[in-house]
């Protein structure tokens, strides 16, 4: 049986590798974090990490991906940090034209998935802002798909319940 | 909101903050990987004579270092410098395993833990990360790290020493160490109670759009006090005072790295009126501290860059200023704070000399009663055994773990028992596992 070819990457390989998979591990982080500015520092972290890892990532058989799951863990720390010291979400961004409504939505939605815990942030991020399945979450992090699933149900429950809450305080009734 | 709703905002709150550009992102990387590539070539060039010269200083070292240095204090009796915690664990069993100066209570955990020591340090509560409205599995252990009984809730608060209270959904109950039995409560514990160990929880009901308006009750089994404008951040260590956070900070939507902005007054129990107050720009409220008799309220400022410490005899600011770092108290009642080149000094209340003590790390935690202080390093995500100076009664006692500490050491209130959730195998994909150690 012929054995399959492994891709064994020089360093000059492993850093272009790195610099061209920025701007999507950036978007990625930023969906991650809600932030580009800390997502910036988690994909530099992380390329200095991959690259001090690079005997490994020499002779992965994915090495982008496995550039993206070091990027993930960063984010996933960053996270956990500020749930220790809470900080409030980055505004969101508002286009010319648009609805306050819409506008005010969003900063609702953001200041719910602050609350969240930092590994539900995390399968949030990736399902809505990343537009992964749950089979490709699980692969991605780490976990088990049942965990994903449980993590974006409960997720999607406290958003559902936060949001109703905050419509409450907003609109008290008569 | 229906599910097509929130899925509809969640998708569209994504696409608002996707960056446009990420050109700033990969000009960064690049300038950092090939800086660092740069550095290991250069380091590559010099490797030969750095080895001779690493060379003669650990023959240097051998002949020197047994002539001019004796440990003022071995870890433990039982330890040797060959019981260096090996970072490879078991999964959890029944009985801990015992590595060196710490047990392994449990490897298997991939989920942020949380931990909390009955008032006595007799018992602990250990449980996985709170997940919203998620039912957890706890676990109650005894002062040794064994296992006494499997609990299923969240919330968990001690009253007292034998006594708890965990909730499910919308109810909680009341619980001891003593018996299995759970009875149901007529009040619903939110998230976060705070409890004095002396059978009185602050229970605060969170504000998100409107942190001013946030408020408390204070729980007891007899009853219920009043709802107070305020969030509690911490009681002092004889349960008479509780120090409460005041948020200034406007309605409504904010900018990036903004700072809650507040004061803090110091309220009394069970009356809860106001013993004293601070308004300083910079206060922040985590890690608000009572020294061990309950007369001083050490107040953080923003990242650590200094803090305060109130006097509530007579509501006036004392000791040290200009002082940078992590801090804590000590039994004694003086201040001990953590500087980045791995020392820590004592800053007496009354303004005396200050007196620096060897250490390793850049943060400080202390129990309530400041008998037991542990210092360790807060930023560090390395899976690499890592060193924990902790300090009991005065004796100082250097401790390795396998992993960066994914949070502040837990500390028994009496000083009898520290718990530490530590990563290993961390960073590489696959094989992040979190490990929760018990340090007797």
């Amino acid at each position: 049986m012929a054995e399959a070819a492994v891709t064994v990457l020089s360093d000059d390989e492993i850093v272009e590798l790195l610099i061209s998979r920025t701007p999507e591990a950036h978007r990625l982080a930023t969906w991650i974090l809600r932030d580009p500015v800390a997502a910036e520092d988690a994909v530099q972290e992380a390329a200095l990490a991959a690259w001090n890892g690079r005997k490994k990532l020499r002779h992965a058989d994915n090495p982008g991906g496995w550039f993206t799951t070091i990027v993930v863990n960063i984010c996933r720390d960053e996270l956990r940090r500020r749930n220790r010291r809470p900080t409030l979400p980055a505004p969101v961004d508002s286009t010319v034209g648009e609805p306050p409504d819409r506008l005010a939505i969003r900063e609702e939605i953001g200041r719910a998935i602050a609350r969240l815990t930092a590994d539900e942030q995390l399968v949030i991020g990736l399902r809505f802002g990343r537009d992964l399945t749950v089979p490709q979450i699980a692969a991605q992090t780490g976990l088990a798909e049942g965990t994903v699933k449980s993590r974006l149900h409960h997720s999607l429950e406290y958003l559902r319940s936060a949001l109703a809450a905050e419509r409450r305080v907003e609109e008290p009734e008569p | 909101m229906n599910d097509g709703d929130l899925h509809d905002g969640l998708h569209d709150y994504y696409e608002s903050i996707t960056p446009a550009d990420s050109v700033r992102a990969t000009a960064l990387v690049d300038r950092a990987i090939r800086a660092k590539r740069e550095r290991s070539d250069k380091f590559r060039q010099w490797r030969p004579v750095f080895a001779i010269a690493a060379a003669v200083a650990i023959v240097a070292a051998f002949v020197a270092v047994p002539l001019v240095f004796r440990p003022a204090v071995l870890p433990n009796a039982s330890s040797s410098p060959a019981a260096t915690p090996s970072p490879s664990l078991t999964p959890a069993s029944a009985s801990p395993s015992r590595v060196g100066d710490w047990k392994l209570l449990d490897a298997s955990v991939t989920a942020y833990v949380g931990a909390s020591w009955s008032p006595d340090g007799k018992w602990l509560a250990v449980w996985d990360e709170y997940s919203g409205p998620v039912v957890q599995d706890m676990r109650l252990l005894d002062g040794a790290g064994n296992v006494v009984r499997s609990l299923d809730g969240d919330r968990f608060v001690w009253l007292d020493a034998t006594q708890f209270v965990l909730s499910r959904g919308a109810s909680s109950f009341l619980g001891s160490v003593d018996s299995t039995v759970l009875t149901p409560l007529a009040a619903t514990f939110p998230a976060d109670p705070l409890s004095n160990n002396r059978g009185a929880v602050a229970l605060t009901t969170v504000q998100p759009l409107d942190p001013a308006k946030t408020s408390f009750v204070v729980w007891t089994q007899a009853g219920t006090s009043r709802a107070v404008i305020g969030q509690p951040e911490a009681w002092s260590p004889d349960g008479t005072r509780l120090a409460v956070w005041h948020s200034t900070t406007p309605a409504g939507p904010r900018g990036i790295g903004s700072q809650d902005t507040g004061w803090v007054e110091v309220l009394s129990w069970p009356e809860l009126r106001s013993v004293a107050s601070l308004k300083d720009d910079l206060l922040v409220p985590p890690h608000i501290s009572f020294d061990p008799s309950s007369r001083y309220v050490l107040l953080p400022r923003i990242g650590f860059s200094g803090f305060l410490i109130l006097d509530l005899a007579n509501g006036r600011t004392v000791g040290p200023s200009g002082i940078t770092g992590p801090a804590a108290w000590d039994s004694a009642g003086d201040v001990l704070v953590a500087a980045t080149d791995g020392s820590v000094t004592t800053y007496p209340i009354s303004g005396g000399p200050a007196a620096t003590k060897a250490g390793v790390g850049d943060n400080v935690v202390s129990s309530a009663d400041g008998s037991t202080i542990a210092f360790y390093f807060s930023q560090d995500y390395s899976s690499n055994p890592r060193p924990i100076t902790l300090i009991r009664n005065g004796v100082s006692r250097a401790i390795s773990v396998p992993g960066g500490l994914e949070s502040d050491p837990v500390i028994a209130p009496d000083g009898s028992g520290v718990v530490i959730v530590c990563l290993v195998h961390h960073l590489l994909p696959s094989e992040e596992t979190e490990a929760l150690l018990l340090v007797g």
